[in-house]
């Protein structure tokens, strides 16, 4: 019974570059409230050794040296976004468990097990056209192991294109 | 710290439970009431008539005098669908070397051209390399004059 995990890049950073093209493949932060830490982080970030989390005032001098760009979070446009990021994934299963503001199970049960990457590709593609956001998807037999076929998926270590199913693995 | 709004002031559609508001079938008038106000004709909801799919709907504060030709003008509020595919002739905000603009999207000989409604404006026309991404497609336009 498989169970897909569907999680969003980078997510606030992925909700502004949305509206906001120029930030595409730069360096870019979203502070959290009163832009005290770093709270999302894209991937050029991840890259420059940034934590989560990392206090703003510590980073400074390096975001200056390295162009990073640092926004104020805008929970208003991140909720809305999610929200129909859920919606839309909604109609991918009968069963959806939203887990965070930007993660969610979907139960496939029942779906054609040699068709769950394509249709992996096909909720990407779908959430990427109409929001804006991208997301990878992570398949396996359990809520743990999807997690960690996401991940997988997400740092390209298994999968293709941003989805992983571990059910195409076999044991040994 | 710099801020999250884009220059176009993108804002998410949000769509809350709408208010049905009667179409009623005839004039208000002074007077003995109509018995046919009880059969009220249909009931209006802009969000229905606007939106198609509510997930992918935005709106879009349009800028600027380019597309005063369909009727767009400056401060009209778009309603742009990212779900829809877009066609030759259809008016989208499309990004250009990465910035959003508004502009009817044609190909013609093999070519993919953005055109302006607007006599000052020149179209452009997209040379080999340069990336075209459509944002959305604008389905209305709508101005608040009060």
């Amino acid at each position: 019974m498989p169970i897909a995990l569907v999680d969003c890049n980078n997510f606030y950073v992925s909700c502004e570059r949305a509206f906001n093209p120029e930030l595409e493949g730069k360096p870019v932060v979203v502070l959290s409230n009163n832009d005290g830490c770093a709270v999302a982080r894209s991937n050029e970030v991840k890259a420059l050794g940034v934590k989560m989390a990392e206090p703003w005032f510590k980073m400074e001098q390096l975001a200056k040296r390295h162009g990073i760009i640092a926004l104020s979070s805008n929970y208003a446009l991140y909720g809305d976004l999610s929200a129909r990021v859920m919606s839309l994934l909604s109609t991918f299963s009968p069963k959806q468990e939203i887990y965070s503001i930007d993660e969610c199970f979907l139960d496939l049960d029942g779906f054609d097990l040699q068709s769950l990457v394509a249709y992996g590709q096909t909720i990407r593609r779908t959430i990427k056209q109409y929001v804006g956001i991208p997301v990878c998807v992570g398949i396996a037999e359990t809520k743990t192991l999807a997690k960690l076929a996401n991940h997988c998926a997400k740092k390209r270590l298994a999968g293709r294109d941003g989805v992983c199913d571990f059910g195409r693995y076999s044991d040994t | 710290m710099s801020s999250s709004l884009h220059q176009f002031i993108i804002a998410a559609a949000i769509v809350t439970p709408f208010a049905h508001i009667p179409l009623f079938a005839h004039k208000v008038e002074a007077g003995f009431p109509s018995p046919a106000d009880d059969y009220i004709e249909g009931r209006l909801s802009l969000d229905e008539h606007l939106i198609q799919h509510r997930d992918a709907t935005f709106f879009v504060r349009a800028k600027g005098h380019s597309m005063m030709g369909a009727g767009i003008f400056d401060g009209d509020l778009l309603v742009v669908d990212r779900s829809l595919t877009p066609a030759s002739g259809d008016i989208v905000i499309a990004v250009l070397d990465a910035e959003l603009t508004v502009k009817r999207l044609v190909w013609r000989d093999g070519l993919v051209i953005l055109k302006p409604e607007n006599p000052d404006f020149q179209e452009m026309v997209l040379k080999d390399g340069q990336e075209l991404q459509v944002w959305g497609v604008v389905t209305s336009t709508t101005k608040k004059f009060n």
